[in-house]
Order: C-alpha cells, then sequence, then structure tokens
C-alpha cells in the first residue's frame, strides 16, 4: 500500500503539473492580424455552466455551438471563413472568468468578440475590454456594459424593459396602475429598484406600492406576498430568473392569489423555463422582453435554433430562452466582423478590435434573423426595443408589436 | 528530520528555519527564480501566479487559526472581502495610494475578525466554527445593505488601479501586479513562519493541543485566541487589499461560503500546522481548478459526439476535480505536506528509509 | 393579527424542509462526527432519481416513490464504503473534505446525466392542493415536508432511543474503539449511518423539487439555509434538528414579514449567535464534561 501510495501521489503530482506548465501560452511579441484570410475565426464565450447560474448559462452554451454550426454550414462562416466555437466554463467564480479572460486572450488568433453570461464576470473583464480592445457583449446589466467601453448589450436593459411594460400597461388598462415589485436580493434583481424607476413611474402614471425582495434560495414568498396583498396591487413585477417566477407562482398557488393579482416580469429571466417548471400555473403572466419566444415558429431564427436542437439531440431541459441569445451572440459577431472588413474595403489587417467596435456603433436594426431589432448609437450600447408578451397555454405569445423604451428616462445620460 | 551531520548546539542553530547552506542557497535561489518569473511566463502564468500568491496570504492567515490555535474558522471569504472594500473605498473616493490602503484594509479585516471571534470565549470547536459561518453571511449582508451608495451595494464596485504615491505610476498590468503581490506572499509566509517559532505560537500550539492544559499552565486562552483570529484576519485583510487591485471590480458574490470552505480545504489538503504546506495545498487545489477547466473544452474540441446529448464539457471538470482531491485525500489524510515530510525523511535515512 | 399567523404558518411549513435537511446532518454528526458538506448534492440526487424513474421508465408515482428511496439508501451505503471508510481513525477533518470532494465529483456526475438545465417533476408529488383555515392558507407542498419531518422525526427518536441498532450508534459516536471493544461493528454502524441520512436527505430533495425544480446549480445551496437550523438546536440532537428547522423557519418569517423582509437572510445567523453565546451547545444538544 505504502509503495502504491507513493507512485500514485507522484502520479497525481505529474500528471496536474505537466499539462497545466504545456497548456500555460508563453510570451511573445502580439503578432499582427493577416493581411491575408485567416485560417479559423474564433468567436469565444465565458459563462457560468456548473455553479449557482448552470441552470441559465448552460443552455446558452449549447446554443452557442449550435449557432456557430449554422453559420459554418447554412452561410459559409463569416465572410467565408470558418467559424469556431471557444467556450469556457468560470463555473461561477469571478477569478476563473479572468484566467479564461487571459487564456482566450493569448489564443492566436484571439477570439474576435467575446461573450459573458454572468454580470459579475462581465463586469470585472470591463475595463481590461477597453485596454485591449476587445469588443464584447453580455446580459444587459447597467454595470457591465456602462461606462460605455468595448461592451455592448445584445437584448433591453433590464430597468428599460420594465419602462416599456410600465408604458403598455398605461395604454392598456390605465385603471390598473398598482404595481409591487418582488424581486431577487442581487444585484440583478435590484436593478428595477432605483430612483429613475421610481421617478418615471411617477411619471407616467404607475403607483409604486410596495418593493419587496427575496433571497435566491429562498423557497417561499409567502411572508412577502402577505405584506404586499395587504395594499391591493393589481400587478406584481419582477426581475427574476428560472426558479424566481416560479416560487413566486407556486407562493401565490398556495395562498389563492392566482387571478386575484397578475404576474408580470422582465422577459429574459422570466423565459421559457418558467411555464416548465410551473406548468399552467404561468399561463396569463405578462412579460417584456426583446427577442422572440421558441414558440414563434415563423420566425426564421426560431426554425433554425429548433432545426439544430433537434440535429444536436439536445435536452428538452435546454429548450430556453437562452438559445435566442446565444444565436444573437454569434450573429452580431457575423456581422460586425463583414461589416469591418466592407469598411476596410476587403483588407484583413484592418478588421482589429477597434473597427468592429465602430461597426456595432453603427448597427441599425439588426434582426438576427427575426429574433429581434437592435439598433446601437455612439451614446446608447445597448437595443432599446421590446416587444410584450403573454403566456398562454404555456407559450410565449406576443400581444404587442415592437415598443419603444423610456431609455432616456430609466437609463440617463449620465449613467451610461 | 535534521540533514545528516548536523547538530545543534546554540539555541540559535535550534530555532533556524534555513539550517544548512544547502539549505540557505535553495531559498535564494528559489526567491529569484520566483521573481524572474515574468521574464518567459506568458500572461495566462502571471495572472495564475497572482492567484496563487493572493490565495497564499489568504490560506496562511487561516492556518494560524486552524493549524496553529486550532480554531475552525468557515468565514475567510468574508473578512477577505471586508480587506476587499476598505482597500475599494479609500482607492476609489480618498485616492489613497496602496501604502496606506494596504494597512487600513488589513487592520480593518482584523478588527472585524476580532468582533466574531469574541464568542471564542464561550464556544469551541464546530460551534464557533458556526459564529464564524454567521460572519460569512451577516458581512456581505452589511455590505449589500448598509449605506449601499458608497458600496455599490449588490452591484460591482469598480476599483482603479493601485497607485504608487509618486507620480502617475499605477500598477495595472498583471505582470507589475505580480512584482507588489509575491514578494508581499513571501515576506508573509516569513512572518507565519516565524510566528509558528515565536511564543505566541507556542501559545497557540498549546491551545490547540489541550486548550485545558493551556490554560493551566497560565496561558490566557481569551487574550491568544483573539489574537488568533485577528492575525487570520488581517491576513486576510491583506489578500482583500491586493484581490481588489487585483480584479478592479468587486462584488460581494466573490467572497461567498465556498470560497471559505475551500479555504479550509487548501489547508487541509496541504497539511494543517505546516507553513509550506499551505503553499503545496495552494497550488494544488487551484491549479488542479484551473487545469479542469481546460479538460472539458479540449476535450469538446477533440470528439465533438461527446457533448451532444451529454453534458461532457461541462461535467468533466467538476468530476475530475471531486475525484482528484478525493483520492488524494484518502491516500494521503495528513495533506501533502506530510507526504513531503516523509519523502525528505526517506531521502535523508536513504538507503536505510523504510 | 391574522397576519402573524399567516406569518407563523408559513414559518412551521418551510421549517419542515429545514428541519429534513438539517436531520441528515446531525444523523452523520451523531454517529460519525463527520459534518457532511454533500448534503446539498445527495439531496439533489435523491431527487434526480426520482424524476428519471417518472420521465424515464414512465412508473407510477408510489413505486417509484418507493424505488427512489431504496436507491438513496444504497447510495448512502456506497458513499461511505468507499470514500468515508478509508478515513475511519485519520483526523475529522480529512473526512470533512472527503464529503467537500465528493459534493463537487456528485455534481459533475448530475450534470453529465441529467444536464444543467432546470428540470421539473412530470407530474405533483405532493397530493392535494392548498387549504385555507380562517384566513390563514397553508400550501400543500409545504404541508406535506412538516408532516414528513414530523413523521421522521418521530421514527428517528424512537429509533435512537429503543431500538438495539439506534443504541449502538449512540455508543459508537462516543467513541469508536470502546464501541468496537464491546463488539459493536463499527463498519455496520456507518453504513446505516450514511444510508439513512441519504434516505432523509432524498425525502427533502424531493420536497424542494417538487416546490421548485431542480438544478445543479442551483438546488445544493438551498442546503445551506439549513446549517443555522443544525446549530441552534444542537449538533449532535435529533430533536434538536427538527426544533431548530422549524424555529428557524417561523422566526426567519415573522421578522421579515413583521419588521422587514430585507432581514431575512441573516435573522437565522444573528438568532445563532445570540443563543450560542447563552447557551454554547445549542438549545438541545450534549454539554459536554472537558478533562484534561
Amino acid at each position: 500500500m505504502k509503495i502504491a501510495a507513493k507512485i500514485l501521489f507522484v502520479g497525481l503530482v505529474t500528471l496536474f503539473l505537466i499539462p497545466a506548465l504545456a497548456c500555460a501560452p508563453k510570451a511573445g511579441p502580439p503578432t499582427p492580424p493577416a493581411a491575408l484570410k485567416p485560417e479559423v475565426i474564433r468567436v469565444g464565450m465565458i459563462g457560468d455552466m456548473t455553479g449557482p447560474y448552470a441552470s441559465i448559462v448552460g443552455p446558452m452554451h449549447v446554443a452557442f455551438l449550435d449557432a456557430c454550426q449554422y453559420v459554418n454550414e447554412q452561410t459559409g462562416g463569416i465572410a467565408g471563413v470558418r467559424v469556431e466555437a471557444v467556450a469556457r466554463d468560470s463555473a461561477g467564480k469571478v477569478d476563473s472568468a479572468l484566467a479564461h479572460y487571459m487564456e482566450l486572450k493569448a489564443m492566436k488568433p484571439r477570439p474576435v468578440t467575446l461573450s459573458f453570461y454572468v454580470s459579475g464576470e462581465a463586469e470585472a473583464c470591463h475595463d481590461r475590454l477597453v485596454e485591449d480592445k476587445w469588443p464584447a457583449m453580455t446580459v444587459a446589466s447597467l454595470a457591465s456594459v456602462y461606462p460605455r467601453g468595448y461592451t455592448f448589450g445584445v437584448y433591453a436593459l433590464y430597468r428599460d424593459a420594465t419602462g416599456a411594460w410600465m408604458n403598455w400597461v398605461m395604454q392598456n388598462s390605465p385603471a390598473k396602475n398598482k404595481v409591487a415589485f418582488l424581486t431577487w436580493d442581487t444585484a440583478y434583481g435590484r436593478d428595477i429598484i432605483n430612483d429613475e424607476m421610481r421617478a418615471y413611474a411617477k411619471k407616467v402614471g404607475i403607483n409604486i406600492v410596495s418593493e419587496e425582495l427575496f433571497g435566491i434560495r429562498d423557497t417561499d414568498v409567502s411572508t412577502q406576498l402577505t405584506r404586499i396583498m395587504k395594499l391591493n396591487p393589481d400587478w406584481i413585477y419582477t426581475c427574476t430568473a428560472a426558479h424566481g417566477p416560479g416560487v413566486i407562482l407556486k407562493s401565490m398557488a398556495g395562498m389563492g392569489l392566482i387571478g386575484k393579482v397578475k404576474l408580470a416580469g422582465e422577459g429574459v429571466g422570466f423565459a421559457e423555463a418558467v411555464p416548465v417548471i410551473v406548468g399552467d400555473l404561468a399561463n396569463g403572466c405578462v412579460v417584456s422582453r426583446s427577442f422572440a419566444s421558441l414558440a414563434e415558429t415563423d420566425v426564421e431564427g426560431i426554425k433554425w435554433i429548433n432545426y439544430y436542437f433537434n440535429l444536436n439531440r439536445r435536452r428538452p431541459t435546454d429548450a430556453t430562452g437562452a438559445a435566442q441569445c446565444a444565436f444573437m451572440n454569434v450573429l452580431l459577431t457575423k456581422a460586425t466582423v463583414e461589416g469591418a472588413l466592407a469598411a476596410a474595403g476587403g483588407d484583413w489587417s484592418k478588421v482589429d478590435g477597434a473597427a468592429i467596435k465602430a461597426q456595432f456603433e453603427k448597427l441599425q436594426n439588426f434582426t438576427a434573423l427575426g429574433l429581434t431589432d437592435i439598433t446601437y448609437t455612439p451614446e446608447r450600447y445597448h437595443p432599446n426595443k421590446v416587444r410584450i408578451f403573454e403566456i398562454k397555454d404555456k407559450k410565449h405569445v406576443p400581444v404587442s408589436g415592437w415598443l419603444p423604451c423610456p431609455t432616456d428616462d430609466t437609463t440617463p445620460m449620465r449613467l451610461r | 528530520m535534521r540533514p545528516y551531520g548536523t547538530y545543534d548546539e546554540t539555541y540559535a542553530q535550534d530555532m533556524a528555519v534555513c539550517r544548512t547552506r544547502l539549505q540557505w542557497c535553495i531559498l535564494i535561489g528559489w526567491l529569484v527564480l520566483l521573481l524572474s518569473l515574468p521574464l518567459f511566463l506568458g500572461e495566462w502564468m502571471i495572472n495564475f501566479m497572482n492567484f496563487i500568491g493572493i490565495s497564499v496570504i489568504a490560506a496562511l492567515g487561516l492556518n494560524i487559526l486552524t493549524g496553529y490555535a486550532g480554531q475552525i474558522s468557515l468565514g475567510q471569504a468574508a473578512f477577505i472581502g471586508v480587506g476587499a472594500y476598505t482597500t475599494g473605498m479609500l482607492a476609489r473616493y480618498l485616492l489613497f495610494p496602496m501604502w496606506i490602503t494596504l494597512p487600513c484594509a488589513a487592520l480593518a479585516a482584523g478588527l472585524v475578525g476580532l468582533i466574531f471571534g469574541l464568542p471564542s470565549l464561550r464556544i469551541k470547536g464546530f460551534y464557533l466554527a458556526m459564529a464564524t459561518l454567521a460572519a460569512q453571511f451577516i458581512i456581505p449582508w452589511l455590505i449589500i445593505n448598509i449605506r449601499p451608495d458608497i458600496t455599490g451595494g449588490a452591484h460591482s464596485f469598480r476599483v482603479p488601479a493601485a497607485t504608487v504615491g509618486i507620480g502617475d505610476i499605477s500598477l495595472a498590468t498583471e505582470t507589475s501586479l505580480f512584482y507588489l503581490i509575491i514578494p508581499l506572499a513571501a515576506l508573509m509566509t516569513f512572518f507565519a513562519k516565524n510566528l509558528q517559532r515565536s511564543r505566541v505560537g507556542r501559545a497557540f500550539i498549546a491551545i490547540r493541543d489541550n486548550d485545558l492544559a493551556a490554560e493551566v499552565m497560565g496561558i490566557n486562552l481569551f487574550s491568544y485566541k483573539s489574537l488568533a483570529f485577528f492575525i487570520c484576519s488581517a491576513f486576510a485583510g491583506v489578500a482583500g487589499c491586493l484581490w481588489a487591485y487585483w480584479m478592479r471590480a468587486i462584488a460581494v458574490d466573490q467572497f461567498s461560503l465556498m470560497e471559505s470552505i475551500w479555504y479550509v480545504g487548501i489547508i487541509i489538503v496541504g497539511g494543517l500546522g505546516s507553513t509550506s504546506g499551505v503553499i503545496m495545498g495552494t497550488v494544488f487545489i487551484r491549479g488542479l481548478d484551473r487545469l479542469v477547466k481546460i479538460i472539458g473544452p479540449s476535450i469538446e474540441g477533440a470528439v465533438p459526439q461527446l457533448t451532444g446529448p451529454w453534458g461532457a464539457t461541462a461535467a468533466l471538470g467538476p468530476m475530475v476535480f471531486g475525484l482528484v482531491v478525493l483520492l488524494f485525500i484518502i491516500l494521503e489524510p495528513r495533506g501533502l505536506s506530510h507526504r513531503w515530510e516523509i519523502f525528505k525523511a526517506s531521502y535523508r535515512l536513504w538507503p536505510f528509509s523504510y | 393579527m391574522a397576519e402573524f399567523t399567516q406569518y407563523l404558518m408559513n414559518g412551521l411549513m418551510v421549517g419542515g424542509v429545514y428541519g429534513l435537511i438539517a436531520l441528515s446532518i446531525v444523523l452523520i454528526y451523531k454517529s460519525t462526527r463527520v459534518f457532511n458538506f454533500a448534503v446539498g448534492d445527495i439531496m439533489l440526487l435523491g431527487g434526480f432519481v426520482l424524476w428519471s424513474l417518472l420521465a424515464w421508465l414512465n412508473l407510477p408515482l408510489l413505486p417509484s416513490l418507493l424505488f427512489a428511496l431504496a436507491i438513496a439508501f444504497g447510495i448512502g451505503l456506497l458513499i461511505e464504503r468507499l470514500a468515508l471508510r478509508p478515513l475511519i481513525g485519520q483526523p475529522i477533518l480529512a473526512a470533512i473534505m472527503a464529503t467537500l470532494a465528493l459534493s463537487i465529483f456528485l455534481k459533475g456526475a448530475m450534470i453529465l446525466i441529467w444536464g444543467t438545465g432546470q428540470i421539473a417533476y412530470p407530474t405533483k408529488i405532493s397530493p392535494g392542493t392548498s387549504m385555507t383555515l380562517d384566513t390563514v392558507t397553508l400550501s400543500s407542498g409545504l404541508l406535506w415536508a412538516f408532516l414528513l419531518a414530523m413523521a421522521a422525526f418521530v421514527v428517528l427518536v424512537w429509533f435512537f432511543q429503543s431500538t438495539k441498532m439506534g443504541l449502538q450508534m449512540r455508543a459508537t459516536a462516543e467513541d469508536h474503539q470502546l464501541a468496537q471493544s464491546t463488539g459493536i461493528s463499527v463498519k455496520l454502524v456507518f453504513g446505516l449511518t450514511w444510508a439513512m441520512a441519504s434516505l432523509v436527505c432524498a425525502l427533502s430533495g424531493i420536497s424542494l423539487g417538487d416546490r421548485l425544480g431542480l438544478s445543479v446549480g442551483m438546488t445544493p445551496l438551498l442546503a445551506l439555509k439549513a446549517f443555522p437550523a443544525v446549530f441552534l438546536g444542537g449538533l449532535e440532537s435529533i430533536p434538536g434538528a427538527i426544533v431548530g428547522g422549524l424555529a428557524i423557519g417561523i422566526l426567519e418569517n415573522l421578522v421579515g414579514g413583521l419588521i422587514n423582509p430585507n432581514l431575512m437572510e441573516i435573522t437565522p445567523y444573528i438568532i445563532l449567535l445570540v443563543i450560542l453565546l447563552f447557551r454554547a451547545e445549542g438549545l438541545f444538544g450534549l454539554k459536554r464534561i472537558e478533562r484534561i
């Protein structure tokens, strides 16, 4: 046993020392981007695939791979060059995300864009992306995208989507204007609880009667609901994801509140995963989001998402709203790189980070195969339109056209 | 186990850490090698070394508390957070240079740790670990809810790059931070090793072995336990300060319970009570963590069929990590330092090693 | 006043779930002095096993439940045999580290088999819908968890007081070597302890899964809520685990409801600190007399 232990010990040490040293990229002068067409274009993503956000980012990862496969097989790649997906798992730890950032940066060629799916990680890498002139796309939390640098949000900011929802309520049922916020006690959930939101609500006539928080690990919000119902709201609005709306709906059902008050939420989190968890309890909920739902099978993007989903035999649990997000990231990369190439007159050596970023700023009404409608400006690095969806028969069905978000009120310039 | 032929004739020799000339040469050679690493290693590796340096400092503090004084603490990450936020706020709002924020962070974290160590007067063992667990939850709650306008609340807090106070120099690149972190880590290692052979260190070890007997001998339990908590948290504060400058955007979920638990794991794997064990444990655990994150995607690149219906990419990382650590603990429960001691002893006793 | 009762009832129900998880931790600590950090993952594994029986094999509910519990029992035996048996006699912290490594390994294995997405049970596990008494509503899922916790408590207290195996377990907890010298098979005791704890864990996993859905990223973290309950009641006390769980649930909801929901997260810890200052071994813990 002693000899076996020694051998195993030495084996374990070598097992991890040698590959670790081999994998570590060596220093060297930065190679200039090839003037000739590159052999492969890499598109990178860093996200939490095994940690607390695994249920949200895991499906995004598989859709990311599918999207790259779509670009290669159906469109011949980016400007004729094959696309390679590079994905790294941060397991919810920012230091891992940073290490992966370094690793991807050292690749030759480095990925043309990075996609982040956890706000904390995007925020940590924000300044480095500016220093390294590396365009990145991220989820739409305020601190990930602003102050303006090299990071672009891929869907409407949570606070903007909420503002647009308020407009929709006042247009369609102005009498029912009492709203209670019930949201997660995290950076994401708290994004709707701020002075700008309150000021805007007052401006359009929404009466925010209460702002309650619950923990990301809570299994029951009956206490918060009891407090809220004392104030007789018409709506409960939430900025939570996956099981967050699930907890609220189950607690509401337990208290017999389904039908007495409607639940609404921002649509990135309140996505296709929720009806899967709570079933018919989700019917009637209203959601404000800026990309298509998997139920809209006539949209070209959704058709391709489903095609690759079936081709690669993905699990049913991977059919969440995340797929649209991942497809949008890859299609955005394709559009901006091809735009930069065209602007540079076909000279690949001029297609660098700054050029790609310039293309992002010029993007107008980019639809990503019908999945969304994105317009960026040099002052606004996030899209500004949402649609309102209602969950009918466990599917997200649109009940409005594209509505503009009141971004100048909910996210004024001083925050950008 | 002394090397062959060395006999201790003076007290200083008995207490020495580096006893023979060979040991001195190895130590100095090793330090020179360490400081010249940026010349030939890439940025990813330097980033990794920085991470190890910060983890080592935090783990050293925990080792003093748990390894020497025998008090289990599950709140180390929270105290690192205190140090990080102190540094961040001082650097951003008051524009203090690094020379000032570092001791401030250490002091702040030390005091907070002292407060949460006060229950050690009454409770011991696992129940004391609970008090530190309470710290692990209460401190982030305080950061989020008390004056979120200053601390940034639940959102990330941007920390400016470390300034040196002279002119415009700021430490923003991995390499410049390397030259801040590694010497500091070496210094803290020296402190910790020195503590072990000082009066305070011996008192700690006495408390760990049998605190009633220690009290009977005249060691004031409460003051030494409080001192242990203070030192541990001060180390964590230093680590937190460096973390803030290195990460540049800090948030409370970077200082979670899992981090604390893994620091305890690091010192267990390294070997409780051994300073060199702390370094070995840190390198092992952090290195393994980095390594397994590369395995999954590499296999995915090579054999894409594996990732279809099975979540192989995401799954392989944790599986390998857990399995390796589990096997390691089963084979060597006393930690890496114990195995290293056995190796050294067998080397010195050869050919009579057994 | 009605709200006060509602908060009380909410707390009682939620406390049942905490109590179940705390029970599993206490069971293992009571016999083996090991604090099981893998409790969240074993909980999730139990939930996943039931889901597989329902969704992949399409078995009816009651046989699936029994089968899943039997599998959980077996998993507990397996874990003890492979991961903990070699560590008997070694420093306790090493065994705790082993449970930590085990939790990571289990997480990876679960991702491999069931993926990272959120999974919901195809049918509702807890029968019936919510009841309303007067102005107070009790949700059915939580009510069942509470009743389960009570049932488990009664069974286990009887087990440890009156059965031969239970007494053997308590003896082993005191001192392994002394127990062995009287002829008790420490290996059997450990195996059974882990098996029983896994069973209780699986029950709590199933209750939580019924309510929230199961996911590798989120569900193990729910077990953290039970840690203060364990210490509040005393690490070695079965009644303490249940009482601790209920106390934490009730106090959490009372403070959250009457004062400020923002305080709900840390109320358990503050209560814990206060209790520990006055009664260092928890409410029901064993007071140890120390000798030099």
